[in-house]
């Protein structure tokens, strides 16, 4: 499996209108049912909510990555909203965010393959060269290629 | 300062972004500072790059950058810096720099808890605390055997509805499906003795102990020595596999192959078979001298009489000293006396309502298992099913067992006072029906139950307070592994 496997370029929103936490929640979530990634959007919401409250997944330089894992997700998937506007998400940084890269993980354990993408996607944006470059793609097309092109690589690279 | 060698363990919840954010972060922070790392991520897939005993061993210091048990038990003695998941990733470098200035402290045996990192629980069993130690084997065992005690005693419960003696074949009242049901709930409860004292013993002494354990709490199980028996048989069978293991150690490693398959099962089966043996040789002899003593006292006065038939009830819980007290019961019964019986009933129908209530007014000093086993108990305890309690004190007899000897001490001295007749010797509130004194009966088990699940509670409670931070044991899996690694 490939960082392509689990992000299809229809799951790249730019410039969402949501302004809030709860907004870009639904966003995510409403474009998950829509792709037939689950039948329950409330539930994807509540989870990443949930997780929220844990601690923040905000990140830094306006990234967060939101993510749940829940039994309501049929198969693992990344969904990418870009905000038109800041929203605030207690990021580490102290900066809002606008940025989100949303993990949604199934419940059931069927291999790890995704798990290792996921993880290799989170290692990555460490970097913070590969950061300017997400933050910089001008559209869906471009940000998808490099993605799939930075952590397919970096995985085989290992 | 040449050559710095830093070991470190990420993790977060969830186990899927940031343990590995925090990994890197580290990793990156390392190359940075010319230092030498690796860092153990447990995340969602699991642990990986485990770190070894060796490399713990070797490093100069240790960051454990987390939200949750990461079994920090390892890195006792060694200067540790343990802070969130969080901070891990957005500090990578101070952490780093604070163990290369040697900055960091000396984690001890004991927790310590920084900004939401999980405390080390676990202080190291092989120098340190032996009582938490013991408390973990106990706790295996008892967390293995509860679903037994609650689908065995559910399925019992089930066939009492179909009438009391429904499942006696020669009652007239007999059902074959009460019957089959009480059969199948009765070897569930059959087998809850041995698998208590297996788990304990594999607690201790991994696989060799656990076929040790089970043929040893077979034993105590059939000598009649019930859940106390089966903790004695649990230790005996664990340590002597671990005796075993050093006396073995001499053998060549290319017999390692005869010593699990044949060495350890033979000799650890035959000595723990011997020791249990003798050790419930007088059970019977015990079970017969409280039989006579109690009889000694049916006609002395009630208060005494429910004292002592209370904490005979509620002392093992079906091993000799309880059998005594309901034997007794069912013998005077047969002589017409219904009045010995209603306090032996009340006093066993007490421990799991104690229970029960205590997990229903404390819910939040009890963990998931037993919220759920105790209110489980309601059903158990309304139908004279005292087994529900023996998990909630074989985690530890010395205090809870005290505790449900009180309530149920109470709960028949004040049947006697009352006077109260039962003339079915099980069934618990289903024979209501036929109770003289329903409401007094009900009160005085009620009055027990509820001053015991009190004082229980408030035990879990100032327990919890007292070491606040601490879990239930079941993540020390792997801590239990590496002890006994040496032994498969």
């Amino acid at each position: 499996m490939r960082l392509s496997n689990l992000l299809k370029p229809e799951n790249i929103i730019f410039h969402s209108l949501a302004a809030t936490q709860e907004e870009v929640f639904r966003e995510i979530a409403g474009q998950a049912e829509q792709e037939g990634i689950t039948k329950k959007p409330k539930k994807i919401v509540k989870g990443l909510k949930e997780r929220e409250k844990q601690s923040t997944t905000g990140f830094q330089d306006a990234i967060a990555i939101p993510h749940t894992k829940s039994k309501e997700v049929k198969q693992p998937a990344i969904i990418i909203v870009t905000t038109k506007q800041g929203v605030e998400w207690n990021s580490m940084d102290s900066r809002p965010a606008s940025f989100f890269i949303a993990l949604l993980i199934p419940e059931k354990e069927e291999g790890d393959t995704h798990l290792k993408i996921l993880s290799s996607l989170s290692r990555m944006l460490m970097e913070e060269e590969n950061r300017t470059q997400l933050l910089k793609a001008p559209d869906e097309k471009a940000l998808h290629a490099f993605l799939t092109e930075k952590v397919d690589l970096q995985k085989e690279g290992l | 300062m040449p050559d710095i060698k830093i070991v470190a363990a990420t993790g977060c919840p969830t186990g899927i972004a940031h343990t590995f954010m925090a990994a890197e972060a580290l990793n990156k922070a390392a190359a940075e500072e010319g230092v030498d790392i690796k860092v153990e991520t447990h995340g969602q897939s699991g642990v990986d790059n485990e770190l070894s005993p060796e490399e713990i061993d070797k490093a100069d210091g240790v960051i454990i950058a987390a939200d949750k048990n990461v079994n920090a038990y390892r890195f006792d003695g060694k200067p540790v810096v343990s802070v969130s998941v969080g901070k891990g990733i957005k500090d990578a470098g101070e952490l780093i720099r604070t163990i290369k200035n040697g900055e960091a402290g000396i984690q001890k045996g004991t927790s310590r808890t920084e900004e939401g990192a999980e405390p080390t629980e676990y202080s190291d069993s092989s120098k340190g605390s032996m009582t938490h130690a013991l408390y973990k084997h106990l706790m295996n065992g008892v967390s293995h055997m509860l679903p037994f005690v609650v689908g065995g005693g559910v399925l019992i419960a089930v066939s009492f509805l179909f009438g009391i003696y429904s499942a006696d074949p020669e009652h007239e009242s007999y059902n074959p499906v009460a019957g089959m049901l009480n059969t199948i709930g009765g070897y569930g409860f059959q087998i809850m003795v041995p698998i208590l004292a297996a788990f304990i013993a594999e607690s201790i002494g991994k696989r060799p102990g656990l076929v040790a354990g089970f043929v040893g709490g077979l034993i105590a199980n059939e000598g009649g020595a019930g859940f106390l028996g089966g903790i004695v048989a649990g230790f005996a069978a664990g340590y002597i596999v671990v005796g075993l293991g050093m006396l073995l150690e001499k053998i060549p490693q290319s017999l390692n192959g005869l010593k699990s398959i044949f060495l350890y099962p033979v000799f650890g089966i035959f000595i723990t078979g011997v020791l249990m043996t003798l050790l419930v040789e007088p059970m019977s002899a015990i079970n017969a001298g409280m039989e006579s003593f109690l009889t000694g006292f049916q006609n002395s006065s009630p208060i005494l009489l429910g004292i002592i038939v209370g904490a005979m009830c509620a002392f093992d819980m079906g091993g000799p000293v309880n059998k005594a007290a309901y034997v007794t019961g069912t013998a005077l019964l047969s002589e017409g006396n219904m009045y010995f019986m209603a306090g032996v009933s009340a006093a066993c129908i007490a421990p799991p309502l104690i229970t029960a209530f205590a997990t229903l007014f404390f819910r939040k000093y009890f963990d998931k298992s037993e919220r759920n086993a105790g209110s489980v108990n309601f059903i158990l305890g309304s139908t004279h099913i005292t087994e529900g309690a023996i998990p909630f004190a074989a985690k530890n007899p010395i205090i809870v067992i005290p505790i449900l000897m009180l309530g149920s001490s109470i709960a028949a001295t004040l049947t006697y006072l009352m006077g109260v007749e039962v003339p079915a010797p099980h069934g618990g509130f289903l024979v209501l029906p036929v109770v003289s004194g329903v409401l007094q009966w009900l009160a005085a088990i009620l009055a027990g139950s509820l001053i015991g699940g009190v004082i229980f509670g408030a035990y879990r409670r100032a327990k919890f307070l007292k070491q606040t931070g601490l879990k239930s044991s079941r993540d020390g899996k792997e801590e239990e592994n590496l002890e006994t690694q040496q032994l498969a």
